[in-house]
């Protein structure tokens, strides 16, 4: 019995640090329309950590987490770089190729490293299971220090969704300081949860929570919350039912949004009605 | 490795190259469609639902990949998201569309991912799914996909101003009245049919690269729409060739490999549209240096009979008979395994005599069973089995039997082989008491 | 107009640029074909169309040379064994690679096409090879035909599954496929080799039949002592060792009033004191070999290949640990090794990661090599857990 209730508290803690985070950040992605660089953000950390093991490099050691931040960070420039000056060619199509990138990268080096192959469906699936109390520890304190941060300058970084406007060299700054928090925690929650959770936990909060407000603190609770009660379900569920554990979480936080979109396409609200 | 061996690459690659082909056809076009709609990311979403679809098409009604069924289950799953899709991108929600699509893609991921974690063989499927299998396409493969977009094509062709109205100016149409929910959902459908076909054999992948980055390429480089399409499709078809290539020359799957080339070739086209052409032709010219050089000169794989030395073996002394049992042996079972090379069962000319098996446990067993009923048939066959030499225990058994049958020394001596004089002489004298009335 | 100018010579250049790499890349074809400058291996000169097979190809001296492709890199270095200089081996998978999930590149279309024999374990394993040979358009090596050899034919088989239903591991139909761990499958495989070797080039019938003893009696030699087989030789040993029967006759029997056992050399001795001993493996690798040398696997970490375990399935497996006081984990070098260590630290157990397949480690040069590693290793492993529990 131990065991099991070892297993739920420390995920459960994790999860609950995460969150918080991550459906502030998420809100920003979301208001900025920047929908898919995170997942190229992702992609890049488990693509720097394979990089890693290219040069007997081990997962889930401090050299394996410098490459996956050289990479999330060599992601973060491009981002903040790459904006397309044609008309008629949309930013997300240039994060769309820098993903779609990241990815191909990542199976060619399957390809050539051995056991890459492996840990490239390593890192779709991820491996919270095998998450230990120091790791929730250190994910904790270096999200306290971000999220001290983010308060801390909110206010440039909300400028950078409400307005599109200030000088381009400061907007290019805190458009890189913003990619760069958000390569951080990526950093942190690849290895442990891989790309597709580690995303959707960024994204699945925010979005239901965006849905329903226009205001940053609540939206933040909100997201929270409900991503908390889904995380609960799915992780509750995938015990009890001996079910993949990273794919189940995330089909938890797929249905509550499901159900958040019904709620709203039921009952508009009230500027639409 | 081979070096560089044309012919072989072209008879390896011929098909892959079809596939690609008629892929980026399609696909180069509508990626004008998608670009201007500026809804970049809905065909990731669509591959990766797509993909789900034919996963669990296969895990839960076994239909084959190739299947009617799994085409089906696909194309309906498409359609859904395709009319989800439709649906929120009238702004019902606060969010972007492409958060949707976002979350979607997620989503249809995890799904793919659960599937094949609850299956029991769905491991297979997972590299497939992004990788695809581009350079085992088949005949059928092409020939299928080719009808499947031409007749999208066809579709395309007829409905080109009520799409094209749609992607120029979104609020516009909307406000002459059309019913873009409806024209939407149509072109979602069709996108659809065409990542259905593709993505089976291109993965998710290439299938989102051939759709985006011929199209981004065209537009930077052209204005008008007839010249971007022909941009759109140089683009695609050189870069698969490039790609096909290295894929074949390093050992790379092919579908991440022609990912890589079109990426290529979108930062030599950025080159040769921010900077001046001495810069831009030095860049494409490293470019090109360095995928030569990786294509050319490819390091052999390590020669397995270099890496191991010869296994030390013995030289065959030859003490014991060669065993010759043959190894198309026993156990066959209903679905039998693929059967042995040859149909030989030359020299099975297994054991001597057709009652006794050759095992010396068994026949020793027989032998002193033999002797305990009567010891003169017995002793026959004891003579028998020590002529060949049998091991030691088992010829201490025997000779052990003979005595006790017929008491006192019958004179064998076990260390030394039959043909000894002292056991030719002691078998003599065995076979002279077994005629020997009484 | 000047906007369309530098559109058009926008448009125009890349192109040209292009092109000219795809002349660059076809141009330069002949020539590297013909150049020598890359350290290829010597090939014996493969003319268009296939042919040639089925009779070894003549190169260098006039010597005839088999080309043999194996799936597996002990069926390899098995057939290298056999063939002796009369063949030029290749392995497909490499060692320290899960052949379940080899992705199928196009090297292996090339290897396949120019073989004479291409040996596979021939039950659901490699299921990756038959798109291969499709594609390699090598007729003479497809299953069934003479240039194929199915390394497993007359095996013994374990967990054939009663009930082939989807949810209770349809994954092997015909029973556990990982058969080279226990050296009397290996013992099998090398007589099917043998036919194969012999079927293609029935020149080297005398060669191969000598070697293949050879090879069989070294096999029983390591596995039994050599003391052993000749008291009872190899053939009796082999069935008794595969009946399970092994152990107890031989304490049972003396010869000249030495028990037996006393006479029990080689790995059989060296696994002795293990017998009996529970451990829990990554995955089903070793089922024959767990067998073979009386070792009780007790669960699996991984039961389905790639796909993580569940959170329910690890839980389970960490108690079942503690509560039987398993202390060694074996697992294939090819699998995750932060999973392996993280289960055994959850224990305290000892991890035995040892490759599966010749050549998967260092030193690791032939199969017997291999199965010395595992024999030594596990050894050492339970000498520490009996060290750690004080005993």
């Amino acid at each position: 019995m131990s065991e099991t209730l070892r297993f739920f508290a420390a995920q459960i803690s994790l999860l609950a640090v995460v969150l918080v985070l991550h459906t502030y950040i998420g809100l920003h992605v979301i208001r900025r329309t920047l929908i898919f660089s995170d997942l190229v953000l992702d992609q890049l950390a488990a693509f720097g950590a394979l990089v890693g093991i290219g040069f007997a490099v081990q997962v889930g050691t401090a050299g394996s987490y410098l490459f996956s931040l050289a990479a999330v960070l060599v992601g973060a420039l491009a981002l903040a770089v790459f904006k397309p000056r044609t008309p008629g060619v949309p930013r997300e199509a240039a994060i769309g190729i820098l993903y779609a990138m990241a990815l191909a990268g990542s199976l060619l080096l399957g390809d050539k490293l051995t056991g890459g192959a492996a840990y490239v469906t390593k890192t779709l699936s991820g491996s919270m299971l095998w998450v230990t109390w120091p790791i929730v520890a250190v994910t904790a304190a270096v999200y306290v220090v971000l999220l001290v941060f983010h308060v801390v300058y909110r206010r440039q970084f909300i400028a950078l969704v409400e307005a599109e406007g200030g000088t381009a060299p400061q907007r290019r700054r805190w458009d890189f300081l913003f990619f760069t928090t958000q390569g951080i925690i990526t950093v942190l929650i690849v290895p442990v949860a891989g790309v597709l959770l580690a995303y959707a936990l960024l994204m699945i909060p925010a979005a239901i929570a965006a849905i329903f407000t226009n205001r940053w603190g609540p939206a933040v609770v909100l997201g929270w919350s409900v991503g908390m009660v889904a995380c609960g379900a799915g992780v509750g569920l995938s015990y009890v039912r001996d079910l993949p554990y990273g794919p189940t979480l995330i089909l938890c936080l797929g249905v509550a949004f499901m159900v958040a979109v019904a709620i709203r396409v039921a009952v508009p609200s009230a500027k639409r009605s | 490795m081979a070096p560089f061996d044309a012919a072989q690459m072209g008879h390896v690659l011929a098909l892959p190259f079809f596939a690609c082909a008629v892929m980026t056809g399609i696909l180069g076009y509508l990626g004008m469609h998608v670009l201007r709609r500026e809804i970049v990311f809905v065909d990731i979403a669509l591959a990766q639902i797509v993909a789900v679809g034919a996963i669990a098409a296969h895990l839960l009604f076994d239909a084959h990949e190739d299947s009617p069924a799994a085409y089906a289950v696909s194309f309906g799953l498409a359609i859904v998201a395709a009319a989800f899709y439709a649906v929120t991108r009238r702004r019902v929600l606060e969010i972007s569309v492409e958060a949707v699509i976002g979350v979607s893609y997620a989503i249809a991921a995890a799904a793919a991912l659960f599937l094949l974690g609850v299956a029991a063989e769905g491991h297979v499927h997972a590299q497939h799914m992004l990788a695809g299998s581009i350079l085992w396409a088949t005949r059928s493969d092409v020939v299928i996909c080719s009808v499947a977009f031409v007749a999208v094509g066809l579709c395309f062709v007829l409905l080109r101003r009520p799409f094209a109205r749609i992607s120029d100016d979104y609020d516009a149409a909307i406000h002459t009245g059309m019913r873009v929910v409806w024209w939407d959902f149509v072109f979602y459908t069709l996108l659809g049919v065409v990542i259905t076909f593709a993505v089976r054999i291109g993965g998710v992948v290439v299938v989102f690269c051939l759709l985006i980055i011929p199209a981004t390429i065209a537009v930077m480089m052209a204005r008008s729409a007839a010249i971007r399409l022909l941009v759109a499709w140089a683009a695609g078809l050189v870069c698969s060739v490039l790609g096909l290539v290295l894929a074949h020359q390093l050992d790379f799957s092919v579908g991440p490999s022609v990912a890589v080339l079109l990426g290529l070739g979108l930062v030599v086209t950025g080159l040769w549209r921010r900077l001046n052409m001495v810069s831009a032709a030095v860049g494409t010219a490293v470019i090109a240096a360095a995928y030569a050089g990786l294509v050319l000169a490819v390091p052999s794989r390590p020669d397995l009979e270099q890496a191991l030395p010869t296994t030390a073996i013995p030289t065959a002394g030859a003490t014991a008979s060669i065993d010759r049992q043959s190894a198309v042996a026993d156990v066959e079972r209903g679905g039998e395994p693929g059967p042995a090379g040859s149909g030989a069962e030359s020299d099975a000319g297994s054991a001597s005599s057709d009652e006794l098996s050759s095992d010396p446990q068994t026949r020793c067993d027989e032998v002193l069973a033999a002797i305990d009923l009567d010891r003169s048939s017995g002793a026959r066959l004891a003579l028998e089995f020590l002529e060949g030499d049998p091991p030691l225990f088992y010829r201490q058994l025997v000779v052990d039997g003979l005595e006790q049958a017929f008491g006192n020394t019958v004179g064998f001596e076990i260390t030394r082989p039959f043909s000894d004089p002292v056991n030719q002489s002691a078998a003599d004298e065995l076979r002279r008491r077994l005629q020997a009335p009484g | 107009m000047n906007t369309r100018r530098f559109q058009s010579r926008a448009i125009i250049r890349p192109i040209v640029v292009c092109c000219a790499l795809l002349a660059l890349t076809v141009g330069v074809a002949p020539l590297g074909a013909a150049g020598p400058e890359h350290p290829a291996p010597a090939e014996p000169q493969h003319e268009a169309g296939h042919e040639n097979h089925g009779h070894p190809e003549h190169h260098g001296g006039g010597a005839a040379v088999l080309n043999v492709v194996a799936t597996l890199p002990d069926y390899a270095s098995v057939a290298r064994a056999i063939g002796g200089d009369r063949v030029r081996v290749d392995a497909i998978v490499r060692g320290d690679q899960d052949a379940h999930f080899i992705r199928p590149k196009p090297s292996f279309v090339d290897m396949v096409n120019r073989a004479d024999v291409l040996i596979a374990t021939g039950l659901d394993l490699e299921l990756w090879l038959p798109t291969v040979v499709d594609k390699s358009g090598n007729v003479h090596v497809r299953s069934g035909r003479p240039g194929y050899v199915a390394a497993a034919q007359g095996m013994k088989l374990l967990e054939i599954p009663e009930i082939l239903s989807r949810s209770e591991g349809g994954l092997h139909i015909y029973g556990n496929p990982h058969v080279t761990c226990s050296p009397l499958n290996m013992k099998v495989a090398a007589r099917n080799i043998a036919i194969g070797l012999t079927t293609n080039d029935p020149a080297g019938k005398e060669v191969y039949e000598a070697n293949l003893h050879a090879f069989l009696d070294e096999i029983d030699r390591r596995l039994f002592g050599p003391e052993l087989v000749r008291l009872l030789g190899g053939e009796s040993l082999t069935n008794m060792a595969e009946n399970g029967t092994l152990i107890p006759f031989l304490e049972r029997q003396k010869f000249q009033g030495k028990p037996l056992i006393d006479s029990l050399g080689g790995w059989m001795k060296v696994m002795l004191p293990l017998r009996g001993m529970e451990i829990v493996t990554y995955h089903k690798n070793w089922v024959y070999f767990v067998t073979l040398f009386g070792l009780e696997e007790v669960g699996t970490v991984e039961p389905k290949p790639g796909i993580p375990p569940s959170p329910r399935h690890v839980t389970e497996l960490v108690e079942l640990m503690r509560e039987r006081n398993i202390k060694v984990i074996l697992a294939a070098n090819y699998f995750d090794e932060q999973k392996i260590r993280t289960v055994a630290a959850r224990v305290d157990a000892v991890p035995v990661i040892v490759p599966l397949y010749v050549g998967g480690a260092d030193n690791v040069s032939s199969y017997f090599d291999l199965v010395d590693l595992w024999t030594s290793r596990l050894v050492e492993a339970a000498a520490q857990v009996s060290a750690g529990s004080g005993d």
